[in-house]
Protein backbone atom coordinates (compact mmCIF):
# COMPACT_ATOMS: atom_id res chain seq x y z
CA UNK A 1 0.00 0.00 0.00
CA UNK A 2 1.16 3.28 -1.17
CA UNK A 3 2.11 5.60 1.98
CA UNK A 4 1.44 8.69 -0.41
CA UNK A 5 -2.43 8.16 -0.60
CA UNK A 6 -3.57 10.78 1.77
CA UNK A 7 -1.23 13.69 -0.35
CA UNK A 8 -3.13 12.77 -3.36
CA UNK A 9 -6.28 14.85 -1.59
CA UNK A 10 -4.76 18.02 -2.34
CA UNK A 11 -4.42 17.20 -6.15
CA UNK A 12 -7.64 15.71 -6.13
CA UNK A 13 -9.02 18.56 -5.08
CA UNK A 14 -6.72 21.32 -7.19
CA UNK A 15 -5.39 22.63 -3.96
CA UNK A 16 -1.77 21.63 -4.46
CA UNK A 17 0.86 24.24 -4.82
CA UNK A 18 3.15 24.00 -7.61
CA UNK A 19 5.59 22.31 -6.15
CA UNK A 20 3.53 19.49 -4.38
CA UNK A 21 1.72 19.14 -7.47
CA UNK A 22 4.70 18.28 -9.56
CA UNK A 23 5.59 16.09 -6.88
CA UNK A 24 2.67 14.05 -7.38
CA UNK A 25 2.63 13.99 -11.22
CA UNK A 26 6.12 12.75 -10.88
CA UNK A 27 4.95 9.80 -8.27
CA UNK A 28 1.68 9.26 -9.85
CA UNK A 29 3.40 8.34 -13.45
CA UNK A 30 5.75 5.11 -11.88
CA UNK A 31 2.61 4.01 -9.49
CA UNK A 32 -0.16 2.26 -10.62
CA UNK A 33 -1.88 1.91 -7.26
CA UNK A 34 -2.31 5.57 -6.67
CA UNK A 35 -3.43 6.25 -10.04
CA UNK A 36 -6.14 3.92 -9.71
CA UNK A 37 -6.94 6.03 -6.37
CA UNK A 38 -7.20 8.82 -7.94
CA UNK A 39 -9.21 7.62 -10.48
CA UNK A 40 -11.26 6.46 -7.76
CA UNK A 41 -11.89 9.54 -5.45
CA UNK A 42 -12.49 11.15 -9.24
CA UNK A 43 -15.85 8.80 -9.28
CA UNK A 44 -17.17 9.16 -5.71
CA UNK A 45 -17.21 13.32 -6.46
CA UNK A 46 -19.16 12.52 -9.59
CA UNK A 47 -21.48 10.38 -7.68
CA UNK A 48 -21.87 13.34 -5.07
CA UNK A 49 -23.25 15.64 -7.79
CA UNK A 50 -26.09 13.54 -7.56
CA UNK A 51 -27.31 14.49 -4.20
CA UNK A 52 -29.83 17.10 -4.95
CA UNK A 53 -31.59 19.01 -2.14
CA UNK A 54 -35.54 19.70 -2.94
CA UNK A 55 -37.01 23.05 -3.71
CA UNK A 56 -38.04 24.47 -0.90
CA UNK A 57 -40.44 27.99 -0.04
CA UNK A 58 -38.05 30.57 1.11
CA UNK A 59 -37.12 30.48 4.75
CA UNK A 60 -36.66 33.61 5.77
CA UNK A 61 -39.96 36.92 5.69
CA UNK A 62 -37.98 40.09 4.88
CA UNK A 63 -37.56 41.78 8.30
CA UNK A 64 -39.36 45.53 7.74
CA UNK A 65 -38.62 48.75 9.87
CA UNK A 66 -41.70 49.44 12.13
CA UNK A 67 -44.20 52.26 11.46
CA UNK A 68 -43.59 55.49 12.44
CA UNK A 69 -46.48 56.53 14.84
CA UNK A 70 -47.19 60.72 14.38
CA UNK A 71 -47.18 62.74 17.42
CA UNK A 72 -47.78 66.27 17.94
CA UNK A 73 -44.28 66.69 18.00
CA UNK A 74 -44.61 65.96 14.07
CA UNK A 75 -46.73 68.68 13.60
CA UNK A 76 -45.59 72.12 12.46
CA UNK A 77 -45.99 74.68 14.70
CA UNK A 78 -47.99 76.62 12.22
CA UNK A 79 -50.15 74.05 11.68
CA UNK A 80 -50.89 73.63 15.37
CA UNK A 81 -51.95 77.58 16.06
CA UNK A 82 -54.05 77.26 12.72
CA UNK A 83 -55.62 74.29 14.33
CA UNK A 84 -56.37 76.18 17.49
CA UNK A 85 -57.77 78.53 15.93
CA UNK A 86 -60.46 76.86 13.87
CA UNK A 87 -61.20 74.60 17.54
CA UNK A 88 -61.56 78.24 19.03
CA UNK A 89 -63.52 79.84 15.98
CA UNK A 90 -65.71 76.63 15.91
CA UNK A 91 -66.47 76.81 19.44
CA UNK A 92 -66.93 80.77 19.56
CA UNK A 93 -69.04 80.30 16.57
CA UNK A 94 -71.72 77.47 18.08
CA UNK A 95 -71.54 79.47 21.36
CA UNK A 96 -72.63 82.85 19.73
CA UNK A 97 -74.99 80.83 17.50
CA UNK A 98 -76.85 78.77 20.42
CA UNK A 99 -76.72 82.58 22.58
CA UNK A 100 -78.88 84.08 19.35
CA UNK A 101 -81.52 81.05 20.04
CA UNK A 102 -81.25 80.74 23.91
CA UNK A 103 -82.88 82.69 26.21
CA UNK A 104 -80.66 84.99 28.16
CA UNK A 105 -80.88 83.31 31.47
CA UNK A 106 -79.91 79.81 29.80
CA UNK A 107 -76.62 81.82 28.01
CA UNK A 108 -75.60 82.84 31.41
CA UNK A 109 -75.84 79.76 33.22
CA UNK A 110 -73.67 78.00 30.23
CA UNK A 111 -71.24 80.81 30.30
CA UNK A 112 -71.07 80.24 34.26
CA UNK A 113 -70.31 76.44 34.22
CA UNK A 114 -67.70 77.01 31.56
CA UNK A 115 -65.95 79.32 33.47
CA UNK A 116 -66.38 77.39 36.77
CA UNK A 117 -64.34 74.47 34.93
CA UNK A 118 -61.97 76.81 33.09
CA UNK A 119 -61.17 78.14 36.75
CA UNK A 120 -59.17 81.33 36.93
CA UNK A 121 -60.02 83.26 33.27
CA UNK A 122 -56.79 83.11 31.30
CA UNK A 123 -55.81 85.53 28.73
CA UNK A 124 -57.31 82.99 26.27
CA UNK A 125 -60.54 83.09 27.91
CA UNK A 126 -60.77 86.86 27.93
CA UNK A 127 -59.88 87.34 24.34
CA UNK A 128 -62.22 84.88 23.25
CA UNK A 129 -64.58 87.01 25.23
CA UNK A 130 -63.78 90.11 24.04
CA UNK A 131 -64.68 88.10 20.59
CA UNK A 132 -68.10 86.55 21.54
CA UNK A 133 -68.79 90.66 23.02
CA UNK A 134 -68.03 91.94 19.35
CA UNK A 135 -70.66 89.89 17.22
CA UNK A 136 -72.71 89.63 20.40
CA UNK A 137 -74.16 93.22 20.02
CA UNK A 138 -75.01 92.89 16.16
CA UNK A 139 -76.42 89.33 16.98
CA UNK A 140 -78.63 90.71 19.34
CA UNK A 141 -80.00 92.69 17.23
CA UNK A 142 -80.83 90.24 15.11
CA UNK A 143 -82.56 88.36 17.71
CA UNK A 144 -84.75 91.22 18.83
CA UNK A 145 -85.97 91.37 15.27
CA UNK A 146 -87.08 87.70 15.04
CA UNK A 147 -88.54 88.17 18.49
CA UNK A 148 -90.52 90.79 17.00
CA UNK A 149 -91.89 88.69 14.11
CA UNK A 150 -92.74 85.49 16.46
CA UNK A 151 -94.36 87.89 18.41
CA UNK A 152 -96.36 89.32 15.64
CA UNK A 153 -97.60 85.46 15.03
CA UNK A 154 -98.56 85.21 18.09
CA UNK A 155 -100.43 88.11 18.00
CA UNK A 156 -102.19 87.25 15.13
CA UNK A 157 -103.23 83.65 16.29
CA UNK A 158 -104.49 84.91 19.00
CA UNK A 159 -106.38 87.65 17.26
CA UNK A 160 -107.62 84.79 15.12
CA UNK A 161 -108.73 82.28 18.21
CA UNK A 162 -110.44 85.68 19.79
CA UNK A 163 -112.28 87.32 16.44
CA UNK A 164 -113.48 83.33 15.93
CA UNK A 165 -114.84 82.87 19.56
CA UNK A 166 -116.71 86.12 19.10
CA UNK A 167 -118.86 85.42 16.01
CA UNK A 168 -121.81 83.03 15.59
CA UNK A 169 -120.94 79.47 14.84
CA UNK A 170 -120.95 79.57 11.11
CA UNK A 171 -118.62 79.07 8.28
CA UNK A 172 -115.24 80.78 8.15
CA UNK A 173 -115.43 83.99 6.39
CA UNK A 174 -113.51 85.32 3.70
CA UNK A 175 -111.76 87.78 6.21
CA UNK A 176 -110.85 84.45 8.38
CA UNK A 177 -109.49 82.60 5.52
CA UNK A 178 -107.20 85.98 4.75
CA UNK A 179 -106.31 85.91 8.83
CA UNK A 180 -105.55 82.38 8.45
CA UNK A 181 -103.78 82.58 5.48
CA UNK A 182 -100.20 82.12 5.96
CA UNK A 183 -100.46 80.52 9.32
CA UNK A 184 -99.06 77.08 9.20
CA UNK A 185 -95.84 78.64 7.31
CA UNK A 186 -95.73 80.68 10.46
CA UNK A 187 -95.66 77.64 12.78
CA UNK A 188 -93.47 75.49 10.24
CA UNK A 189 -90.96 78.71 10.96
CA UNK A 190 -91.46 78.55 14.40
CA UNK A 191 -90.60 74.89 14.76
CA UNK A 192 -87.83 74.86 12.13
CA UNK A 193 -86.36 77.44 14.66
CA UNK A 194 -86.66 75.62 17.35
CA UNK A 195 -85.16 72.33 16.24
CA UNK A 196 -82.26 74.92 14.97
CA UNK A 197 -82.06 76.21 18.71
CA UNK A 198 -81.64 72.80 20.14
CA UNK A 199 -78.82 71.27 17.32
CA UNK A 200 -77.09 74.64 18.24
CA UNK A 201 -77.10 74.10 21.73
CA UNK A 202 -75.66 70.52 21.38
CA UNK A 203 -73.20 71.61 18.96
CA UNK A 204 -72.22 74.73 21.51
CA UNK A 205 -71.87 72.42 24.59
CA UNK A 206 -69.80 69.80 22.65
CA UNK A 207 -67.12 72.64 21.17
CA UNK A 208 -67.22 73.97 24.76
CA UNK A 209 -66.25 70.51 26.16
CA UNK A 210 -63.53 70.04 23.92
CA UNK A 211 -62.35 73.20 24.20
CA UNK A 212 -62.14 73.12 28.01
CA UNK A 213 -60.52 69.47 28.02
CA UNK A 214 -57.69 70.75 25.69
CA UNK A 215 -56.87 73.57 27.96
CA UNK A 216 -57.14 71.22 31.13
CA UNK A 217 -54.61 68.61 29.40
CA UNK A 218 -52.35 71.89 28.80
CA UNK A 219 -52.29 72.80 32.18
CA UNK A 220 -51.59 69.08 33.83
CA UNK A 221 -49.09 68.36 31.13
CA UNK A 222 -47.30 71.93 30.65
CA UNK A 223 -47.28 71.57 27.25
CA UNK A 224 -49.77 72.10 24.90
CA UNK A 225 -51.24 68.97 23.65
CA UNK A 226 -53.88 69.20 21.21
CA UNK A 227 -55.26 65.22 21.52
CA UNK A 228 -57.43 65.98 18.16
CA UNK A 229 -54.48 65.77 15.84
CA UNK A 230 -52.33 62.96 16.93
CA UNK A 231 -54.10 60.53 15.28
CA UNK B 1 -24.99 46.08 -9.00
CA UNK B 2 -24.74 44.00 -5.63
CA UNK B 3 -22.62 44.92 -3.12
CA UNK B 4 -20.35 42.73 -1.89
CA UNK B 5 -21.51 40.71 1.43
CA UNK B 6 -18.71 43.16 3.48
CA UNK B 7 -20.91 46.31 2.61
CA UNK B 8 -24.03 44.64 3.43
CA UNK B 9 -22.80 43.32 6.37
CA UNK B 10 -21.51 47.11 7.52
CA UNK B 11 -24.63 48.17 6.57
CA UNK B 12 -26.86 45.81 8.39
CA UNK B 13 -24.52 46.56 11.34
CA UNK B 14 -25.69 50.23 11.09
CA UNK B 15 -29.27 49.42 11.47
CA UNK B 16 -29.98 48.94 7.78
CA UNK B 17 -32.35 45.90 7.34
CA UNK B 18 -32.57 45.80 3.69
CA UNK B 19 -29.25 45.47 3.62
CA UNK B 20 -29.82 42.74 5.61
CA UNK B 21 -32.71 41.23 3.96
CA UNK B 22 -30.40 41.33 0.76
CA UNK B 23 -27.57 38.88 2.63
CA UNK B 24 -29.97 36.60 3.83
CA UNK B 25 -31.46 36.38 -0.22
CA UNK B 26 -27.90 35.84 -0.95
CA UNK B 27 -27.41 33.11 1.32
CA UNK B 28 -30.44 31.61 2.12
CA UNK B 29 -30.36 28.18 -0.46
CA UNK B 30 -26.64 26.98 0.40
CA UNK B 31 -27.51 27.29 4.10
CA UNK B 32 -30.53 25.37 3.57
CA UNK B 33 -28.75 22.97 1.88
CA UNK B 34 -25.89 22.54 4.05
CA UNK B 35 -28.50 21.91 6.95
CA UNK B 36 -30.46 19.90 4.92
CA UNK B 37 -27.65 17.53 4.09
CA UNK B 38 -26.63 17.15 7.50
CA UNK B 39 -30.06 16.66 9.05
CA UNK B 40 -31.93 14.80 6.19
CA UNK B 41 -35.62 16.27 6.36
CA UNK B 42 -36.77 19.06 4.95
CA UNK B 43 -38.69 20.42 8.17
CA UNK B 44 -35.65 20.38 10.08
CA UNK B 45 -33.47 22.24 7.79
CA UNK B 46 -35.98 25.00 7.47
CA UNK B 47 -36.03 25.41 11.33
CA UNK B 48 -32.27 25.05 11.43
CA UNK B 49 -31.93 27.73 8.95
CA UNK B 50 -33.98 29.92 10.07
CA UNK B 51 -32.58 30.15 13.89
CA UNK B 52 -29.35 30.34 11.80
CA UNK B 53 -30.17 33.74 10.38
CA UNK B 54 -32.26 34.74 13.09
CA UNK B 55 -28.74 34.36 15.01
CA UNK B 56 -26.64 36.05 12.51
CA UNK B 57 -28.83 39.22 12.55
CA UNK B 58 -28.71 39.08 16.43
CA UNK B 59 -24.87 38.88 16.36
CA UNK B 60 -24.11 41.15 13.67
CA UNK B 61 -22.80 44.01 16.16
CA UNK B 62 -20.35 41.04 17.62
CA UNK B 63 -19.33 39.68 14.14
CA UNK B 64 -16.03 41.59 13.75
CA UNK B 65 -15.26 40.68 9.90
CA UNK B 66 -11.81 38.36 10.81
CA UNK B 67 -13.87 35.62 8.71
CA UNK B 68 -15.61 35.91 5.96
CA UNK B 69 -19.33 36.47 6.54
CA UNK B 70 -20.21 33.09 4.58
CA UNK B 71 -18.22 31.07 6.94
CA UNK B 72 -19.34 32.81 9.79
CA UNK B 73 -23.30 31.87 8.57
CA UNK B 74 -22.17 28.11 7.92
CA UNK B 75 -20.51 27.86 11.05
CA UNK B 76 -23.68 28.82 13.01
CA UNK B 77 -25.19 26.12 10.48
CA UNK B 78 -23.24 23.46 11.88
CA UNK B 79 -23.26 23.94 15.35
CA UNK B 80 -27.56 25.17 15.28
CA UNK B 81 -27.60 20.87 13.11
CA UNK B 82 -25.09 19.37 16.10
CA UNK B 83 -27.23 20.78 19.06
CA UNK B 84 -30.10 19.29 16.84
CA UNK B 85 -29.20 15.97 16.76
CA UNK B 86 -28.25 15.69 20.17
CA UNK B 87 -31.76 17.12 21.30
CA UNK B 88 -33.02 14.72 19.21
CA UNK B 89 -30.54 11.67 20.12
CA UNK B 90 -29.98 10.43 16.42
CA UNK B 91 -28.61 10.14 13.25
CA UNK B 92 -29.44 11.78 10.76
CA UNK B 93 -32.11 10.34 8.34
CA UNK B 94 -32.09 9.42 5.22
CA UNK B 95 -36.14 9.62 4.09
CA UNK B 96 -35.51 6.89 0.59
CA UNK B 97 -38.33 6.05 -1.48
CA UNK B 98 -39.00 2.40 -1.67
CA UNK B 99 -39.27 2.98 -5.85
CA UNK B 100 -38.95 5.71 -8.35
CA UNK B 101 -41.74 6.41 -9.88
CA UNK B 102 -41.01 7.65 -13.21
CA UNK B 103 -44.12 9.80 -14.14
CA UNK B 104 -43.79 11.60 -11.26
CA UNK B 105 -40.59 12.80 -12.15
CA UNK B 106 -41.22 14.19 -15.84
CA UNK B 107 -40.69 17.74 -14.62
CA UNK B 108 -37.55 16.84 -12.83
CA UNK B 109 -35.23 17.11 -15.37
CA UNK B 110 -32.22 18.52 -15.04
CA UNK B 111 -32.41 19.33 -19.12
CA UNK B 112 -34.83 18.69 -21.98
CA UNK B 113 -32.48 16.34 -22.98
CA UNK B 114 -32.72 13.89 -20.46
CA UNK B 115 -34.16 11.08 -20.62
CA UNK B 116 -36.69 9.17 -17.43
CA UNK B 117 -34.31 6.61 -17.56
CA UNK B 118 -31.66 9.03 -16.65
CA UNK B 119 -33.77 10.97 -14.36
CA UNK B 120 -34.77 7.42 -12.49
CA UNK B 121 -30.77 6.68 -12.27
CA UNK B 122 -29.60 10.62 -10.97
CA UNK B 123 -32.57 10.52 -8.05
CA UNK B 124 -31.66 6.77 -7.28
CA UNK B 125 -27.71 7.67 -7.34
CA UNK B 126 -28.76 10.93 -5.15
CA UNK B 127 -30.81 8.63 -2.94
CA UNK B 128 -27.78 5.66 -2.33
CA UNK B 129 -25.17 8.85 -1.64
CA UNK B 130 -27.75 10.53 0.66
CA UNK B 131 -28.11 7.14 3.13
CA UNK B 132 -24.55 6.86 2.78
CA UNK B 133 -23.38 9.66 3.91
CA UNK B 134 -25.75 9.65 6.24
CA UNK B 135 -24.03 6.47 7.79
CA UNK B 136 -20.80 8.58 7.99
CA UNK B 137 -18.96 9.91 10.98
CA UNK B 138 -20.15 13.46 11.69
CA UNK B 139 -16.22 14.88 11.57
CA UNK B 140 -15.62 13.41 7.79
CA UNK B 141 -19.36 14.60 7.29
CA UNK B 142 -18.94 18.15 7.28
CA UNK B 143 -15.56 17.90 5.57
CA UNK B 144 -17.01 16.82 2.77
CA UNK B 145 -20.35 18.30 2.77
CA UNK B 146 -18.57 22.17 3.57
CA UNK B 147 -15.52 21.20 0.14
CA UNK B 148 -17.99 19.07 -2.12
CA UNK B 149 -21.53 21.36 -1.85
CA UNK B 150 -20.04 24.84 -0.84
CA UNK B 151 -16.49 24.64 -2.54
CA UNK B 152 -14.43 26.16 0.88
CA UNK B 153 -10.72 25.52 0.84
CA UNK B 154 -8.93 23.42 3.40
CA UNK B 155 -7.98 26.13 5.24
CA UNK B 156 -11.68 27.34 5.29
CA UNK B 157 -12.42 24.70 6.94
CA UNK B 158 -9.93 24.07 9.01
CA UNK B 159 -10.91 27.38 10.39
CA UNK B 160 -14.37 26.69 10.64
CA UNK B 161 -13.80 23.00 12.81
CA UNK B 162 -11.15 24.68 14.53
CA UNK B 163 -8.63 21.85 13.46
CA UNK B 164 -5.44 21.72 11.28
CA UNK B 165 -4.94 21.01 7.83
CA UNK B 166 -3.99 18.01 7.73
CA UNK B 167 -6.66 16.56 9.84
CA UNK B 168 -9.28 18.15 7.43
CA UNK B 169 -7.14 16.78 4.52
CA UNK B 170 -7.44 13.02 6.35
CA UNK B 171 -10.88 13.44 7.32
CA UNK B 172 -11.63 14.17 3.44
CA UNK B 173 -9.43 11.20 1.91
CA UNK B 174 -10.82 8.77 4.70
CA UNK B 175 -14.60 9.87 4.04
CA UNK B 176 -14.12 9.75 0.54
CA UNK B 177 -12.81 6.43 0.38
CA UNK B 178 -15.34 4.98 2.96
CA UNK B 179 -18.40 6.34 0.12
CA UNK B 180 -16.40 4.83 -2.59
CA UNK B 181 -16.47 1.49 -1.20
CA UNK B 182 -20.37 1.60 -0.46
CA UNK B 183 -21.48 2.90 -3.47
CA UNK B 184 -19.31 0.76 -5.47
CA UNK B 185 -20.22 -2.00 -3.54
CA UNK B 186 -23.97 -0.59 -4.24
CA UNK B 187 -23.76 -0.72 -7.93
CA UNK B 188 -22.13 -4.26 -8.21
CA UNK B 189 -25.02 -5.50 -6.06
CA UNK B 190 -27.80 -3.74 -8.41
CA UNK B 191 -25.39 -4.85 -11.49
CA UNK B 192 -25.85 -8.63 -10.21
CA UNK B 193 -29.72 -7.95 -9.17
CA UNK B 194 -29.79 -7.16 -12.99
CA UNK B 195 -27.98 -9.82 -14.67
CA UNK B 196 -30.10 -12.11 -11.84
CA UNK B 197 -33.33 -10.79 -13.35
CA UNK B 198 -32.49 -10.91 -17.26
CA UNK B 199 -30.89 -14.27 -16.30
CA UNK B 200 -34.32 -15.50 -14.90
CA UNK B 201 -36.28 -13.58 -17.64
CA UNK B 202 -34.82 -15.32 -20.69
Amino acid sequence: MCNERERLIGFVYDEADARERAAIEAHLSECGDCRSEIDGLKSVRQDLLAWSVPKHDPVWRPLAPPRPTPTWRDVPAWMLAAAAAVVLCAGVTGAVASRLLLPPAATATGAMTASAVAGAPSATDNAAAAQVSITDAQLRALEQRLRAELRADLDRVELLVTHQRSQPSGPPTLADAAALNGLPARVAKIEDLQRMQLSLNVEFDKKLNESVSTRMAARNDGAIVFTNFAR
Amino acid sequence: MTAPDEELVARATAGDLDSFNQLVARWERPIYALAYRTLGREEDARDVSQEAFMRAYRGLKGFKGEAKFSSWLYRITLNLCRDWMRRERRAPLVAVPEGVDPTELADQRASPMESVEELVARREMSDAVAKAMAELPEEQRSAILLKEYHGLTFQEIADMLGCPLSTVKTRLYQGLSVLRRRLERRQAEEASLRRARFESSS
